[in-house]
């Protein structure tokens, strides 16, 4: 289910008159004078009901003789709300794409065979670089200075500016142990 | 029954019945049938359109303010009864829906003002 379509589904069951129809449909079809009667309205404002129903996926209407008949598609409820909820939308989607382009943009311009050409100057560029750099880390390990040091300097020479700005950026934190991943890129790293 | 007292007993009932429709909104509301409470919103406009012929009746000439009511209450509806029609034909449900109210809510106005009429 879409964004688009969820939000009109649940557009579509937030009124009561519309939800009463639902109930009744869902015991058996039926048409739309029967419901005007049931649900004491008049079959103009049942109708206008059945419509937005209707367009929402939620009844389908077959013709009987002189009368339409109204029956419940189902199928149209059986996702469970935590479901749609939780579905990336389609603006979600292209999100991560674009960034994911971007991402790899930027490494492909300041990278060359696993070496930094340049430490980018722009705050963006320069975090996904040291994201980078934090994949060569294990989570969960404490590591010295001296080994941070070797690890940054197989990427660039300027190990010291780098390691200033994995801690500052809260790629990684220190103390007189040593070095070691945050929780967060220990999450994205997983 | 003479126009000035048909006026004051017509525009009283108008009173009395608006009073009623705007609660049915309102409990509408409250139900969560937010539909159905535009629909009586509807139904409200056209006793507040009904109102206002009544009242521009006043200002006709002496004799003349009961057939311009009429005139009035039954020329209004005829355009509603051709987008009736045109909302039928395509099938838009809505404006079915709108139109019908409009109409049926003419009709109560218009029979109760005969009514008071021939009293």
């Amino acid at each position: 289910m879409t964004e688009q379509q969820a939000v009109q589904l649940f557009k579509c069951l937030a009124d009561a008159t519309r939800l009463q129809i639902v109930k009744s449909l869902k015991e058996k079809p039926l048409y739309v004078e029967l419901l005007a009667e049931r649900l004491e309205r008049t079959p103009s404002t049942i109708s206008f009901h059945l419509k937005k129903l209707e367009e929402a996926g939620l009844v389908e209407s077959r013709k009987e003789q002189y009368y339409a008949v109204y029956a419940l598609n189902e199928s149209a409820l059986n996702d469970r709300i935590i479901d749609i909820i939780c579905e990336k939308s389609a603006q979600e989607n292209d999100q991560m794409q674009r960034e994911a382009l971007y991402r790899q943009k930027v490494l492909d311009t300041f990278m060359e065979y696993g070496k930094l050409k340049s430490i980018p100057v722009q705050r963006k560029k320069k975090r996904i670089i040291l994201e980078k750099i934090g994949e060569s880390f294990e989570k969960g390990k404490i590591y010295p200075e001296r080994e941070v040091n070797i690890i940054i300097a197989d990427y660039h020479d300027d190990f010291c500016t780098l390691r200033r700005d994995l801690i500052s950026e809260g790629i990684m934190e220190r103390d007189g142990r040593g070095y070691w991943l945050t929780d967060e890129e220990q999450e994205e790293n997983s | 029954m003479e126009w000035k007292a048909l006026e004051n007993d017509y525009l009283a009932w108008m009173q009395e019945e608006k009073k009623q429709v705007e609660k049915r909104m309102e409990v509408l509301r409250f139900q969560g049938c937010g539909d159905d409470a535009m629909l009586e919103k509807i139904r409200l406009n056209i006793y507040d359109a009904f109102e206002a012929v009544i009242r521009a009746g006043e200002k006709q000439k002496a004799g003349e303010e009961i057939a311009f009511c009429l005139s009035r209450l039954e020329g209004i509806p005829a355009m509603w009864e051709e987008k009736l029609k045109k909302a039928q034909l395509h099938e838009n449900a809505r404006e079915v829906a709108i139109e019908s109210v409009k109409l049926e809510t003419a009709r109560h106005l218009r029979e109760k003002f005969i009514e008071g009429m021939e009293a």
